[in-house]
């Protein structure tokens, strides 16, 4: 079994103060998206503090194999999730009227921005002739969950979904993603 | 048309290309946001130093419960009425776990000489080995 080697927290915080490899900027960057892109009240510094603190307080490990950018990213990511659902679940419940019929639990809180739209017209422009990578998008807006596309696009092979999502969300440098998206 | 899927697929390319973009990329990037990145890096790095300090006050909270749950387990030992059960002294007992080699690795070369050993060190041996675990208070090896 692989043995994962993870970051002191002394380390993350050496690694944050020196900026080293940028990694500070990139997680700036990465919190002021989410914030911008879910249109939420906190600061990008406030989620990003409180990013620091989970990991801290140990709920969760950071492995040196991965990028440490990303990983404090992935996290900026849930706590801003957190911070969408409850700002959605304060509308649901503050609402006087709601047409039950509309709110679909977890779609409705990941109701498309336009951010997502553009982006999403860029990928299948960019994937035109790759038809796996092509069935993995259509199959992912159609609203299959991971399993079920595993199942039906890739015919159980989870290292072939691996593969194709890994090669999407790569693609992504390449996109010039910014541009035209609306994340202000 | 939108899911939850869709929307960590898009979530997980924005924080890819954020965390592998070229220098010069993240910093039109940074521009464009239209931020101030020096007042936003130093709210950024206090932060972090305050996450940083939150931890290491809680480590410190943490060890002190730690050392007051100790120091509370140690004072429930009563190891007089443990060795009046057993019938005989604490040299005795400890004397028992080192030939049944179920004493600390570090402690049997200390305790090799036995008789540099006193009655009461020997009751603050076992009392200690008790409190820190390596014995069973219960189940007292004799």
């Amino acid at each position: 079994m692989k043995e994962y080697d993870y970051y002191s927290v002394d380390e993350i915080m050496l690694a944050l103060e020196s900026n080293q490899d940028r990694v500070l900027d990139r997680c700036i960057a990465i919190a002021i998206s989410f914030v911008n892109k879910y249109k939420l009240a906190v600061q990008p510094d406030d989620i990003f503090q409180e990013a620091l603190t989970r990991i801290m307080e140990n709920d969760r490990n950071v492995p040196k194999s991965v990028n440490l950018a990303t990983s404090i990213g992935q996290i900026i990511r849930s706590i801003s999730y957190d911070n969408l659902k409850a700002k959605k679940e304060e509308i649901i419940r503050t609402a006087e009227e709601i047409d039950e019929n509309t709110i679909d639990s977890d779609n409705y809180i990941y109701a498309s921005t336009n951010f997502d739209n553009v982006l999403w017209d860029k990928l299948l422009t960019f994937f035109i002739g790759d038809e796996l990578a092509i069935a993995f998008l259509k199959a992912t807006e159609n609203g299959m969950k991971k399993n079920q596309i595993i199942e039906k696009v890739f015919n159980k092979d989870r290292k072939a979904y691996d593969t194709t999502r890994r090669r999407i969300i790569r693609s992504g440098n390449k996109l010039n993603i910014e541009e035209n998206c609306d994340v202000k | 048309m939108s899911n939850k899927t869709k929307s960590e697929l898009v979530d997980d390319i924005i924080i890819e290309n954020f965390s592998n973009m070229s220098p010069e990329t993240l910093d039109n990037e940074l521009l464009k946001t239209g931020v101030q990145l020096s007042a936003l890096k130093d709210k950024f790095l206090k932060a972090a130093t305050a996450s940083k300090q939150s931890y290491k006050k809680q480590r410190l909270i943490n060890a002190r419960n730690q050392l007051e749950k100790e120091k509370v387990k140690h004072q429930s030992i009563n190891i007089s009425e443990h060795l009046t059960k057993l019938g005989k002294d604490a040299k005795g007992v400890l004397i028992d776990l080192f030939l049944k080699d179920k004493l600390p690795n570090n402690l049997t070369v200390a305790f090799r000489d036995g008789k540099d050993v006193t009655d009461h060190d020997a009751e603050q041996i076992l009392s200690n080995l008790i409190a820190m675990g390596a014995l069973d208070d219960d189940k007292k090896d004799s």
